[in-house]
């Protein structure tokens, strides 16, 4: 018989009344009696009832935590299970058994620094399902929303022999011996000899690259594996992330913001769609998360209601040139709160962003205009002085003075 | 540009980029950037060269603010068993 997802059984009105066969791994088994059961199609577990004359007490032994088992049965309305349907079960049998005495993840809530560590079961609990769930959904959601505008999907290289970008941050990438490499005449690793001929490295980024496709294909956007050397034991910071890096031919700084605010709210509005459970549950243990803090440092809004209100309000778009006069005028800086020092020609700390974003404006800022010595060599810069352009007041200089730099 | 968002800071980071030869090859100059190693990026410059913009985006970054996750060890499917060191225990340790 074929398996019903329980994504299915459970939303599928027209399955009630009729025999299905489900399969799943076992989260609870109450009473000697009613089995939840978790197939990932969706973070809700339907209630398998069991009758105990026709399942023995030695195969209801077996009903352990993370066991595999199919049941065959009919689908009922249900008095108390807390879902709209429950299955009466007819045929059961578990397909992988689970040792309870040595599986690690029990039925209770275990703390994320301990699940880290258990990464490869984490997958089988409510929060990792539900993440990993809407991992999939932005990620689809970003191809769905670059198919829909016209970009071209196109694959930058994984390996680079590039090293414009700051080498110090690159993995390398040889297959010359590590104790004893060929030496050049200078004694130095002679990566002559070397897989590709010269030093290779994991790519930092396509952008470069994407840029030459997008100077003939009109719309491109990159979406890979992007690996950074630096110091990266922070919760911001990964040494092997995914990057997304759409590139677009005659497209300047104003539309780009626009296809930035655009791709963010697309993303925004299909987890709202397609994850609903997922997102309840998450925006329920974050505010058992937030209520640990102290009260200053809670958010003022659910995971949901943020997600709404991004969604629903504008970017505030502002220059480096405002950036800094907010924060010249700002509380934390009259005071001294600010660890770093704020003065035009800095890089906004991270203090500084979460002050505008989270205090200030309370919504997502675009800052544009930044001073050209701190960003990179391919960002295209104003004429010389003309740093505190802004495009308020300025509407007819859109081309020129549209840089970031 | 950079995308800031709340709980996460910088999200995205763009720009429009210098389509402009000579700019652009001042820029590196300026900034050390070898140009005999980028001789194919600057070729796009030399043809056709055109205003373009463009920007990056982190998958994770996005996913924590999604989620309401705290960690982006927490949205990744494998953590990595070691913690990355920083580059000064490295250094100390392999000088």
């Amino acid at each position: 018989m074929d398996i019903t997802t329980i994504k299915s059984a459970l939303d599928n009105e027209t399955l009630t009344g009729t025999t299905i066969t489900v399969a799943g791994w076992v989260r609870t088994f109450r009473n000697d009696r009613f089995i939840a059961l978790n197939d990932g199609s969706t973070i809700r577990n339907p209630q398998c009832v069991i009758d105990q004359e026709k399942v023995g007490p030695e195969t209801r032994a077996r009903f352990t935590t993370s066991a595999a088992v199919k049941c065959t049965g009919e689908l009922v309305a249900s008095q108390g299970s807390g879902q709209r349907v429950e299955m009466k079960v007819t045929a059961v049998e578990v397909l992988g058994d689970s040792d309870a005495t040595a599986y690690p993840i029990q039925p209770k809530k275990h703390s994320l620094e301990f699940l880290r560590e258990q990464a490869h079961l984490r997958f089988r609990t409510n929060t990792y399902s539900a993440v990993f769930r809407m991992r999939h959904q932005v990620s689809f959601g970003i191809h769905e929303y670059f198919d829909l505008n016209g970009y071209n999907y196109f694959h930058a290289p994984i390996i680079t022999a590039s090293d414009a970008e700051g080498a110090g941050e690159m993995f390398r990438v040889s297959v010359l011996d590590a104790k004893t490499p060929p030496l050049d005449d200078q004694g130095a690793v002679d990566f002559k000899e070397d897989f590709f001929g010269r030093e290779s490295r994991l790519t930092v980024s396509g952008q470069l690259q994407a840029e030459l496709a997008a100077l003939a294909l009109g719309k491109v956007y990159t979406f890979g594996p992007t690996f950074r050397a630096e110091n990266s034991n922070t919760t911001r910071h990964l040494a092997e992330f995914w990057m997304i890096e759409p590139e677009c031919a005659f497209m300047d700084l104003h539309g780009d913001m626009d296809l930035a605010e655009g791709l963010c709210k697309h993303l925004i509005a299909r987890v709202l769609k397609n994850s609903m459970d997922d997102l309840v549950f998450l925006d329920a243990r974050l505010k058992e998360e937030e209520a640990t803090k102290p009260k200053e440092q809670r958010a003022e809004m659910g995971l949901i209601d943020r997600l709404k209100f991004v969604l629903e309000n504008p970017f505030e778009r502002i220059t480096y040139t405002d950036a800094i006069n907010i924060l010249l005028r700002s509380k934390p800086f009259q005071k001294g709160q600010f660890q770093f020092p704020v003065e035009w020609g800095i890089d906004l700390q991270s203090e500084h962003e979460r002050f505008l974003v989270e205090k200030h404006f309370k919504k997502p800022v675009i800052v544009t205009g930044y001073p050209a010595k701190i960003k990179a060599f391919y960002m295209r810069t104003n004429g010389p002085g003309d740093f505190g352009y802004s495009e308020k007041a300025r509407p007819s200089l859109r081309w020129t003075c549209s840089s970031l730099a | 540009m950079d995308v800031l968002f709340p709980g996460i800071g910088e999200i995205i980071g763009g720009s429009q980029r210098e389509e402009r030869l000579d700019v652009l090859e001042a820029r590196m100059k300026d900034m050390n950037v070898p140009a005999e190693e980028l001789w194919w990026y600057l070729d796009t410059r030399k043809f056709g060269t055109v205003p373009h913009a463009g920007f990056g985006l982190g998958l994770e970054r996005f996913v924590l603010f999604v989620t309401g996750m705290g960690n982006i060890r927490d949205v990744i499917p494998f953590p990595g068993r070691r913690r990355a060191r920083s580059s000064e225990q490295l250094r100390t340790q392999h000088p």
